[in-house]
């Protein structure tokens, strides 16, 4: 077994920089529930 | 001898002997592309400042004593690849505003060898295409003929490595996509085993029949690249760890003794008469070469198109549901709600041939139609992957045309997707049995280059490129340059 340890770092604001429409770390869409 | 002529071989000496630097090969090539790139429409995207940059380091390394496999070498990466910080579209707008956060394994490990990365090569969108005409950047034109294609999907690196802009480009290949453009533009192209290079980063068509490799002008230099790409990769858990050997150590060996099979079926009607003629010459230079050839059968060999195209279709309508427009990609403006959006954006991201095959593998996957179709196409895959294996019982390699006709005009197929898809009638076996092939030129008919297509045994890359390299070592087809290029 490999090790038990953490193997990603967080690139979440990274990742999300290709996001058509992002708020505080979500992806924004349409609203889905009236 | 002007420096955009040379193999990468060739710089690799230059390089070791100090004629040139890295930067002068990297800035005079700039300087060839943006002077012809006009007329080819190769290029998606350039990298001249990074390229510039890369090659100063390279140059660096190598003062250093660290020069690596592909240190200095200019190279272009189809832009199916993922490259980090530079926009990574394959040739589609649903990604014409992607900008890659992260670089694909064989981006990192050819960066990591010295490679030089000058651009990012034009593409069929999604590598969904025989001509390059799908392609939202506008089709690629033949260096040999700018009125024809230069084949797809491939054909942007294909036609960028026979223009001379670059020694080497890498291409991926799901049913034809490296060797057809590579026989239609006089290059050699290399598609390896399923498994051999790892696929982390490069955007999925059909993940059952998807894989990576090279486009070069000789096969030494595909030896050279490939010993760079191949080998296991974590992150793809389809990459298999095999040892990868020395491609470009082994190349010189004799071919002796090499036993070739020739397909009975793929001499029948619908291959162009020339261009059996030429294929037949070429097989006779390798008996010259104390190779033996023995007649082999494929009797499914038929079905591989039918089946090709139920089984690639359906993957790719899988796996093209994640550009939904809301993490990355084309997103449309002012949806009503969330099923809007998802119509929308996907409606208007992707191009007519994308959504046909969606289409076509949804189809073939809903409920009820599955045994009929997709369950039953895997079966037939099985029988042609049978076929191979019986005819590798008595054979090292398998020899054919790489396409049935030379290049075609831009324009003649596109509205017809059955004659279009025909076009790899002899190359999409090969996808469906995961086995590595290599076209390399073979001549020409009608002033138009064509390619010999050599099929191995699993993990046989280094038997393909020593009897492609052998064969380059008695012809001189790829040392022709089209004129307009010269």
């Amino acid at each position: 077994l490999r090790p038990d340890a953490v193997t990603e770092s967080d690139q979440r604001d990274h990742f999300q920089e290709n996001a058509p429409s992002v708020t505080d770390g979500l992806y924004l869409v349409p609203k889905v529930i009236e | 001898m002007a420096l955009y002529t040379k193999t990468m071989s060739e710089l690799t000496a230059g390089l070791e002997a100090g004629e040139f630097t890295a930067v002068e090969v990297t800035e005079s090539l700039l300087e060839r592309i943006a002077a012809h790139d006009e007329k080819l429409n190769a290029l998606i995207t350039l990298t001249g400042d990074a390229a510039v940059e890369a090659a100063s380091r390279a140059d660096a390394d190598r003062a250093a004593g660290n020069a690596g496999a592909l240190n200095g070498l200019p190279v272009i990466h189809k832009d199916i690849f993922c490259t980090r910080g530079v926009k990574t579209t394959c040739g589609s707008k649903m990604l014409d505003n992607f900008i890659s956060p992260y670089d694909a394994t064989i981006v990192e490990r050819m960066a990591a060898a010295g490679a030089v990365v000058l651009g990012k090569a034009n593409m069929d969108e999604f590598a969904m295409g025989s001509s390059n005409e799908t392609s939202y950047f506008g089709p690629v034109r033949n260096p040999w003929d700018l009125e024809r294609a230069p084949g797809g999907s491939s054909g942007g690196s294909a036609a960028s490595v026979a223009a001379r802009f670059v020694p080497a480009a890498t291409a991926t290949d799901t049913g034809g996509s490296i060797r057809q453009p590579a026989a239609l533009t006089n290059t050699v192209g290399l598609k390896p085993t399923y498994g051999r290079v790892s696929r982390f980063g490069m955007i999925a068509f059909a993940s059952s029949l998807d894989q990576a490799g090279i486009i070069t002008r000789t096969a030494e230099d595909a030896a050279r690249t490939l010993g760079v790409m191949a080998g296991f990769d974590e992150r793809d858990s389809t990459s298999i760890d095999e040892p990868v050997p020395n491609y470009l150590g082994e190349i010189g060996d004799s071919i002796k003794g090499l036993r070739v099979g020739i397909v009975r079926q793929h001499f029948d009607e619908g291959l162009d008469a020339d261009c059996g003629t030429k294929v037949k010459e070429s097989i006779a230079v390798l008996e010259s070469l104390g190779a033996t050839t023995v007649e082999v059968d494929l009797p499914n060999i038929d079905l591989s198109v039918p089946t090709y195209y139920v089984v690639a279709p359906a993957e790719c309508s899988s796996n093209l549901s994640r550009f939904d427009g809301v993490r990355f990609g084309h997103r449309a403006d002012n949806a009503d709600d969330l099923f809007d959006l998802y119509c929308r954006s996907r409606g208007e991201g992707f191009g007519d041939e994308v959504k046909r095959r969606i289409m076509t593998g949804t189809y073939v996957l809903s409920a009820g139609y599955y045994d009929a179709y997709y369950l039953k196409a895997q079966q037939v895959r099985q029988l042609i992957a049978d076929d191979f294996r019986r005819a590798f019982a008595d054979v090292d390699v398998i020899a054919g045309p790489t396409t049935p006709t030379p290049a075609f005009k831009l324009g003649d197929k596109v509205d017809d997707p059955i004659t279009m898809y025909l076009n790899d009638i002899y190359t999409i076996g090969a996808n469906l049995a995961g086995l590595p092939a290599i076209s390399v030129p073979c001549g020409f008919v009608n002033d138009l280059p064509i390619g010999l297509h050599l099929v191995g045994t699993h993990f046989a890359e280094s038997t393909l490129l020593r009897c492609a390299h052998q064969y380059q070592l008695q012809t001189d087809w790829h040392t022709a340059c089209p004129e307009d290029f010269k």
